[in-house]
């Protein structure tokens, strides 16, 4: 197991957070533990480089570590870690030495594999992080280096130093039991089938063969209490080359039903160049099955699962679910930002008072301003509609309150309007507005 | 077991547990309005489980409307809106029922459909789309198949169990004035609203407040408001 250490002497300067640099570091290592330095717990309290005494693991297993770690180091050196180094090692404390305490001339140290004893061994005892009561002994003995240490026999360690010295001959050895990363994970679940006698067009059967695919996948993710929230079918093509077609359901989930309507869509966008002569189906991302815990007195209790499945399905189908965030921008029609939700906003139980559902008219705006012709009247300065025409003809206004006079975003896209709220003879509620850096009207909208 | 005691139970359970009712089962019930005025002319006082119904678009019917789903969902039951013209303005959105905008109008009428069937949401309402008369049918089955009452803001009436319309009174609007006596802003406007059905015919008067907008909030210092400006 090939480890890489990297550490970072001084304060960050503009750094990322953790969880930012976590993600890009991801990118180039499959597995990053990023952990405060053992023993360093005091030296953040007392207002050290607090943000530099930690360390971050990356798993080089099955990589070659070097050019990983010198990639990692640029990572780091471009998110405001300029004098970071890195260490290599198969045990972690030669990897942690080594990136802490290695050659200073160099940014990379790399200990070969099987000599990480020898490369402690001129290191003091000191960089193994004793036990303040147990430096002191180790120091009244004449034991300064690691190698020292390393070369004692188990039973004279225990018996001049105590048991507790056990763990620090181990480290002095290179005999580092610290598990950083748990076992990997195991693959994601995928499906192929391939054939060499015939080639297929017809996407209904390509569609037979995509349902067997489907049905293992979901099984395997099943078994393994999770759903996916991504899946990719890769169509390989007959006379060389692939098509990928990624879906991305509005759920994690295993239910085949779901998985082949969305194949089904997809499959009446995506546009084969070539008879296909297999099919690979892949889950890309995969996440534990979810049991939201709801309440037995709610109505709506029983039949949330079947309303969560059902906005998925329509979701999953060119629609959004939406809620806003209203921002205090001065234009209604820039001040909202619709903001996606999940299918799971079903289980939420809004808490409404009595007041909260009291009908009263609300602004309701057209798609896009509408340009009208505007006949006007004068009233103190101000152009007044009197009438105005729209699409389905003349409308004559009873009343024109206004105008309210909006104008800004001199710093985007700048505005200019004079809105008026208007009473048509027929009793309808309208919003005309002038645009003033055009002097055009447009209808805004109704109230309804 | 008598029946009108069976009748007695039942009603017992549904009112305490709706979820127990079979989705086809004895009383579909109706989804209130909450607004005594017009539960009043409505056939069940309400609009009826399991039934389509079509209002007009006019004023008053979006908020109307808006005010019956919060208030179904305010009764612990669900209720979605379907926006299908995007026309929502989010300052004026109360947060309760879910709020759907479909990409398409086909893919709204699927939506209105889906949902309606699940028999998860008590009051789904389709606004912004002309259906044909081949989705009214698919829409009334919807419903009926899933218990719900869905209401379709459409000038389409075919099928529709209950139609709906209003309209403002134009004599009728509340105004705040200003200090010269001149219409201000618009307080409140008086709505008349119809409804028929099969062998029904009522209507009513309401009296609806207005939502208005304060667009003079954050002005920003460099573009001085023009308001009171000769030109």
């Amino acid at each position: 197991m090939t480890l890489v250490c990297l550490w970072n002497p001084s304060t960050p300067t503009g750094a990322a957070s953790d969880a930012e640099l976590g993600a890009l570091l991801l990118e180039r290592a499959p597995r990053v533990v990023i952990a405060e330095r053992e023993g360093d717990g005091a030296a953040r309290g007392s207002g050290e480089a607090g943000e530099g005494r930690r360390l971050i693991w990356a798993d080089g297993r099955g990589l070659e570590a070097r050019p990983l770690a010198e990639s990692l180091l640029g990572l780091l050196r471009a998110h405001g870690c300029p004098a970071a180094r890195a260490g290599v090692a198969r045990t972690p404390i030669a990897a942690e030495v080594a990136a802490v305490h290695g050659d200073p001339a160099a940014a990379l140290t790399e200990v070969p594999p099987g000599r990480d004893r020898e490369f402690l061994a001129p290191f003091p005892v000191s960089v193994l992080r004793p036990e303040p009561d147990l430096r002191a002994l180790l120091e009244g003995t004449g034991i300064e280096r690691c190698g020292d240490l390393a070369a004692l026999d188990r039973e004279s360690v225990e018996v001049r130093f105590g048991g507790a010295a056990l763990p620090l001959w181990r480290l002095a050895r290179g005999d580092d039991r610290r598990q950083l990363f748990g076992p990997p994970p195991p693959p994601l679940p995928h499906a192929s089938l391939e054939w060499t006698d015939y080639v297929l067009r017809d996407p209904e059967r390509l569609l037979f063969v995509v349902n067997r695919l489907v049905a293992s996948v979901c099984r395997s993710l099943r078994e393994r209490g999770q759903g996916a929230s991504g899946f990719t079918l890769v169509f390989a093509l007959d006379r060389g080359g692939a098509v990928e077609q990624p879906f991305r359901p509005s759920r994690a989930n295993a239910d085949p039903k779901t998985w082949i309507r969305l194949v089904r869509d997809g499959l009446e966008r995506v546009r084969l160049p070539d008879a296909v002569s297999g099919i690979a189906l892949r889950v890309d991302a995969a996440r534990p099955s979810e049991s939201v815990q709801g309440d037995l007195l709610d109505r709506g209790f029983a039949t949330a699962g079947v309303a969560e499945a059902a906005v998925a399905k329509v979701l999953d189908r060119n629609a959004l679910l939406v809620a806003p965030r209203t921002s205090r921008h001065p234009l209604l029609r820039r001040r909202t930002e619709w903001r996606e939700q999940p299918a799971s906003l079903v289980w939420a139980r809004p808490q409404l008072g009595p007041g909260d559902a009291e009908p009263c008219l609300a602004l309701y705006l057209l798609p896009e301003p509408e340009p009208v012709e505007v006949q006007t009247t004068d009233r103190r300065g101000y152009a007044v509609p009197v009438r105005y025409r729209g699409p389905d003809g003349w409308h004559e206004l009873l009343t024109a309150s206004g105008p309210d006079c909006v104008s800004g975003g001199r710093w985007d896209e700048p505005y200019a309007y004079e809105l008026y709220c208007c009473v048509r003879a027929d009793g309808e509620l309208v919003q005309l507005g002038r645009d003033a850096r055009r002097d055009a009207w447009e209808l805004h909208g109704t109230w309804r | 077991m008598a029946p009108l005691r069976t009748a007695t139970v039942q009603a017992a359970i549904a009112q305490r547990f709706p979820d127990a009712v079979p989705r086809h089962g004895w009383s579909r019930g109706t989804v209130p309005t909450g607004v005594t005025a017009l539960d009043g002319i409505l056939p069940d006082g309400g609009f009826q489980r399991g039934r389509l119904a079509v209002w007009t678009p006019g004023a008053g019917a979006a908020a109307l409307l808006r005010s019956t789903a919060l208030r179904t969902v305010a009764g612990g039951e669900r209720a979605v809106w379907i926006d299908a013209a995007g026309a929502v303005v989010g300052a004026c959105w109360r947060e309760g029922p879910l709020l759907l905008r479909p990409v398409a109008p086909v893919a709204a009428l699927q939506a209105a459909e889906e949902l309606a069937r699940s028999g998860g949401f008590a009051f789904v309402v389709l606004d912004g789309v002309d259906p044909p008369t081949t989705a009214m049918v698919r829409c009334a089955r919807a419903a009926h198949e899933g218990g719900t009452a869905l209401v379709l803001i459409t000038r389409t009436t075919s099928l529709a169990s209950l139609r709906l319309t209003s309209r403002p009174l134009p004599l009728e609007y509340g105004w705040e004035r200003s200090r010269l006596g001149e219409p201000a802003a618009v307080r409140a406007v008086k709505v008349r609203v119809e409804a028929r059905a099969s062998g029904w015919f009522a209507s009513t008067e309401l009296a609806l407040p207005v939502w208005h907008d304060d667009p003079r909030m954050s002005l920003e210092p460099e573009h001085p408001d023009r308001r009171g400006e000769r030109r």
